[in-house]
């Protein structure tokens, strides 16, 4: 909101400098966000929050400004008696919604000259941002950034009947706004109607028809009280909102109306030379019961720690329009009229108390140390959490973190399902339609990205929730996901190579093993990765996540050019499954030998195969088997492969003896021949 | 003799000062002491000379063998150490091998390290979820449904009182209901309200949402751990500023402005000439939040407050365009 620092000195007759005037509002809780000169005025735009309705108008800044600088407030004085005259009539108001309206006012006012507004009205309106349009509208704006009181003048020749009703809308009525839109009615918007139409949304904005012109000759100017919450959902649902609305919505000072209305007068009767009659019309509530809260001082030192005493309550609170009574334990404090909106409770008052005593006057203490548990649940998903992430990091991935909110069409694109996904029912676009079910579809646009700015080699992850019906129920539970493509580091030793499904293998069985889990791969297939190139993840039989070689036609699909390699880990199983308490395992200390054995077998024999069987000839003697090398080049028969294997030879219990090794070697060879046709070289 | 066997001395000696490898070594050795060696040679031949000459001689070749002995021995274990001596003085100033380390996003390491000093003030972490109530987000914390104070928290709905939250604040509801005061916590999480995209504003955003509930707890104690808080933070010679202002689930409420961490409050651009850039909002537990949560012993009180991440990650780390957080570009990610 804007606010003239040159308009405000006419209510407090202060000295400050506009600078120290922002700064000290601001620590009031009136932010001045910013001051702009203009014509050797000082313009400042204030942040008033929702709760200070009172402060939308220069006669409440003035309010603020006169307690902080001590200053008294002086209120612009008028005298509308010497523009009575009997000839005006009395307009005619039928108050039927009075919940909605508690209070209508009308005055007529008759032989008006609507003219161009002089010069000075029209600096005070234009310095807050305010087209000027003639003198009357003119002035009923002025007096709304005045008083913080909404008027408007209707031309009262212009209503049908000479009548104002105040009623609900017929659903499909229709008005023309003074802005030129043609706007349908439904039942529950309040509108001021002559005998036929509406001429007016209550409180929002008038109509095109009965807009003051230069014909005008005598005009009916409305000064009245509207329902907040009825105000803010017309306004809501027909998108309109006016300063006028804004103020209603945020609720204004009842006891108020017939001033500003009588100010505004006796302005238009001066300006544009009119008159009116002595009486004037007021339907609804005239009297509103004054607020008194009890206030506890004790209550005030507990809550803001700090030693305000009585009399600092008193003093502070006088100068903002309470007045408090009483000071033997409980005080009685009586609300002003304009804070009614605002203060309704006792820690309303101690709100007010802290803020004209000063936040920065309150001491700085610090509180007796308060431990709180964490759910043990929690703790370990934290602990295992971190965990992953920095063991990630550590083998050379970067963390993302990528948009929950994601299109249908990018979880499409990667042929998995999205029958379970979580709609949203008012996205900003279709961009942000749904909660992924995935993170696939964040990690290829990150690869995406990243391409395209010239780093072709990446290795990412991401630890973040996924969303997803299930049961009927909106499910959320956090995902792990790898990818990569592109090369390994390299330099001038070693060259870079090429990164492929073995490098992700490796780094999960390395990330799995930090967590105290045995992983192993089997065989598997998911919609967005190759048939022929998908593992599934497994411990103890139980699926932990799922790994492959990401599907050519999505990666086409997403605009990237080269092969990536993709992981998704289910933490539910990973969380239930990490071992973090660590506890030593004996340390063999018999002698090993190490064996190899080189074999050339068909291509369709799974390494894992040969391995376990190697394995389950001897379990017990055989620490571990490894895979040296895989060969194809060197003479082995067309349509098999030829596989370098070491296997480590140890004992737990004795150091073991040079004809054991070998007969186990045997029996391995025999094995390999037997069962997978093998030739051992 | 005796030139003979110095002769064979030098040459042997000789010979393993200049082996390279363990084999030429080898070879070294069977040429001398092998059993068909020069050694064995000349020593064959002592016992045909002169009886006065043969002890010396004798003694003389014992003393060369053990001495060959001792050098292949010490000749080997060079050997071994150094395995292939290099030919040539090596160009030290080559790079080193590069190896590559991943990245934590800053915004899990600004979350990790916020939470990290409530917990060492005895706050406990605790989580909501994102998908929430209604209730849970507006009524509980005193937010009506028809009023202005809803404006700042436009929200992203799922289905009828079902959306996704706007701010932190609903965990203190869900926990309020479910624990007994004292407690303190701390909640990090998403956040979702619809603002288009742009340099400072995204629709998922995170925030830290903290609670302090317990007897006797004061306003004065609310500028105390946040002051705390911020040295911890931002350095110790930051100064916090309080402000007064309005939200609904507190009161009294504040805006927390840290002294800028660029200019030390001289004024600068990033705080607009202010000296002061605003991080965080907090307030006294309105009594009405504490009635939704049926907390009535008016003995207990305590203090919210609720932060950006985004925004402190940018003032921590200089980051001036929240779509970097979100972009994942490896050449932003790889600074942290
Ligand atoms: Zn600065």
């Amino acid at each position: 909101m804007k606010i003239s620092y040159e308009w405000l000195r006419e209510y407090v007759p202060t000295k400050i400098k506009a600078k120290n005037l922002a700064q000290k509002l601001t620590m009031n809780g009136l932010e001045v966000t910013s001051i702009e000169e203009k014509a050797g005025d000082f313009i400042f735009g204030i942040e008033v929050t929702p709760n200070r309705s009172d402060c939308l108008c220069h006669v409440g800044i003035a309010r603020e400004a006169s307690a902080i600088t001590k200053k008294r407030l002086k209120l612009p004085s008028f005298n509308l008696a010497p523009y009575f005259a009997k000839g005006v009539p009395i307009p005619e108001v039928v108050l039927r919604k009075a919940k909605l309206c508690p209070r209508y006012t009308a005055r007529l006012i008759a032989d008006v000259k609507v003219a161009p507004s002089p010069k000075w009205l029209i600096k005070r309106i234009e310095s807050v941002g305010v087209r000027p349009v003639n003198n009357i509208v003119d002035i009923t704006n002025f007096i709304l950034h005045e008083t913080g009181q909404p008027l408007h003048a209707f031309d009262y020749d212009k209503l049908i009947a000479n009548k104002i009703i105040i009623r609900l809308a017929k659903d499909g009525e229709e008005i023309t706004t003074i802005d030129g839109t043609k706007v349908r009615l439904k039942g529950d918007i309040l509108v001021i109607a002559d005998a036929k139409t509406p001429v007016a949304i209550a409180g929002i904005m008038g109509g095109l028809n009965t807009e003051v012109g230069p014909s005008t000759k005598r005009i009916l100017l409305e000064a009245a009280c509207f329902d907040p919450t009825s105000i803010r959902r017309s306004s809501r649902y027909l998108g309109l909102s006016s300063d006028s609305s804004y103020r209603f919505e945020r609720g204004i000072d009842s006891s108020k109306i017939i001033d500003a209305s009588d100010r505004a007068t006796c302005l238009i009767c001066e300006i544009a030379k009119g008159k009116t009659h002595r009486e004037k019309v007021d339907v609804g509530k005239k009297e509103i019961k004054t607020r008194v809260i009890n206030l506890r001082p004790h209550k005030v030192k507990l809550l803001l720690g700090a030693k305000i005493s009585n009399s600092d309550i008193k003093s502070g609170l006088a100068p903002i329009g309470f007045k408090v009574s009483g000071a033997k334990g409980t005080m009685k404090v009586v609300v002003p009229s304009f804070r009614r909106a605002d203060i309704k409770r006792e820690a309303d008052l101690i709100e007010e108390i802290a803020r004209i005593y000063g936040y920065d006057n309150i001491p700085t203490k610090l509180p007796r140390v308060v431990i709180t548990e964490e759910a043990p649940s929690f703790k370990r998903r934290k602990r295992i959490t971190n965990l992953v992430r920095k063991a990630l990091a550590g083998l050379g991935f970067d963390e993302i973190l990528t948009y929950s909110l994601i299109s249908k069409n990018d979880i499409r694109k990667l042929n998995v399902p999205d029958i379970n996904t979580i709609s949203i029912r008012n996205p900003l676009s279709d961009q942000q339609g749904v909660m992924r079910n995935t993170l696939l579809p964040g990690m290829l646009g990150a690869i995406n990205y990243n391409i395209n700015t010239g780093n072709p080699d990446i290795k990412l992850f991401e630890f973040s929730n996924i969303y997803f019906r299930q049961d009927g129920d909106y499910q959320e539970s956090p995902s792990l996901a790898l990818a990569l493509c592109g090369n390994t580091a390299g330099d001038w030793k070693r060259k870079p190579q090429r990164t492929d499904i073995f490098y992700l293998k490796g780094i999960l069985k390395t990330l799995f093993e930090k967590l105290g889990i045995d992983i192993y791969f089997e065989e598997s297939q998911h919609p967005s990765f190759e048939p022929d190139g998908t593992m599934a993840i497994l411990v103890d039989n139980k699926m932990l996540g799922i790994v492959g070689v990401v599907k050519t036609e999505i990666l086409a699909k997403t605009d990237i050019k080269t092969q990536v390699f993709a992981a998704e880990i289910n933490t539910r199983v990973l969380f239930e499954n990490a071992r973090l308490e660590k506890f030593l395992k004996t340390i063999i200390r018999y002698p090993i030998s190490e064996r190899d054995v080189s074999m050339s077998v068909n291509n369709d024999i799974p390494f894992e195969s040969i391995n376990r069987a190697i394995k389950d000839t001897a379990r017990f003697i055989i620490k571990e088997v490894r895979l040296v090398e895989e060969y194809k080049a060197r003479p082995v028969p067309e349509g098999q492969r030829g596989l370098l294997v070491r296997i480590t030879y140890q004992s737990k219990d004795r150091t073991l003896k040079e004809q054991e090794i070998e007969t186990a070697q045997d029996l391995i060879r025999k094995k390999l021949t037997q069962e997978f046709n093998a030739a051992i070289r | 003799m005796k030139e003979e066997l110095d002769n064979t001395k030098e040459a042997a000696l000789s010979e393993i000062k200049n082996a390279r490898t363990k084999d030429e070594l080898e070879n070294v050795r069977i040429k001398y002491l092998g059993r068909k060696g020069e050694m064995a040679g000349i020593i064959s031949r002592i016992p045909s000379m002169p009886q006065e000459e043969k002890p010396t001689m004798g003694r003389l070749a014992n003393e060369i063998k053990q001495l060959l002995i001792e050098e292949i021995a010490k000749k080997k274990n060079e050997i071994i150490q150094l395995k292939v001596p290099p030919a040539e003085r090596m160009d030290l100033t080559m790079p080193g091998y590069s190896f590559q380390i991943g990245h934590i996003h800053p915004i899990t390491r600004a979350l990790n390290e916020i939470c990290e000093i409530f917990t060492r003030m005895g706050f406990a972490v605790v989580e909501g979820p994102e998908i929430e109530t209604e209730y849970n987000n507006f009524e509980a914390l005193n937010i009506p449904l028809e009023h202005p104070s809803r404006d700042i928290f436009d929200t992203f709905y799922i289905r009828d009182n079902l959306l996704l939250r706007s701010h932190t604040s609903p965990v203190q509801i869900r926990y309020m209901k479910k624990h007994s005061p004292p407690f303190a916590i701390v909640v990090p999480g998403k956040v979702f309200r619809p603002d288009a995209v742009d340099a400072s504003h995204s629709f998922m955003f995170h925030q830290v949402e903290g609670l302090m509930i317990a007897e006797g707890i004061s306003f004065a104690h609310l500028k105390g751990v946040l002051l705390d808080f911020g040295r911890q933070l931002f350095g110790e010679e930051i100064r916090l500023r309080f402000r007064p202002h309005f939200f609904p689930f507190t009161e009294p409420s504040a805006e927390v402005d840290v002294s800028c961490i660029i200019c030390k409050g001289k004024g600068c651009r990033v705080c607009s000439q202010k000296g002061w850039l605003e991080i965080l909002g907090a307030g006294m537990v309105d009594p009405a939040v504490f009635k939704a949560v049926n907390l009535t012993d008016e003995k207990f009180t305590g203090f919210a407050f609720g932060m950006g991440v985004e925004r402190i990650a940018m003032l921590k780390y200089g980051i001036n365009d929240i779509r970097l957080f979100f972009e994942n570009d490896v050449r932003f990610l790889e600074q942290f």
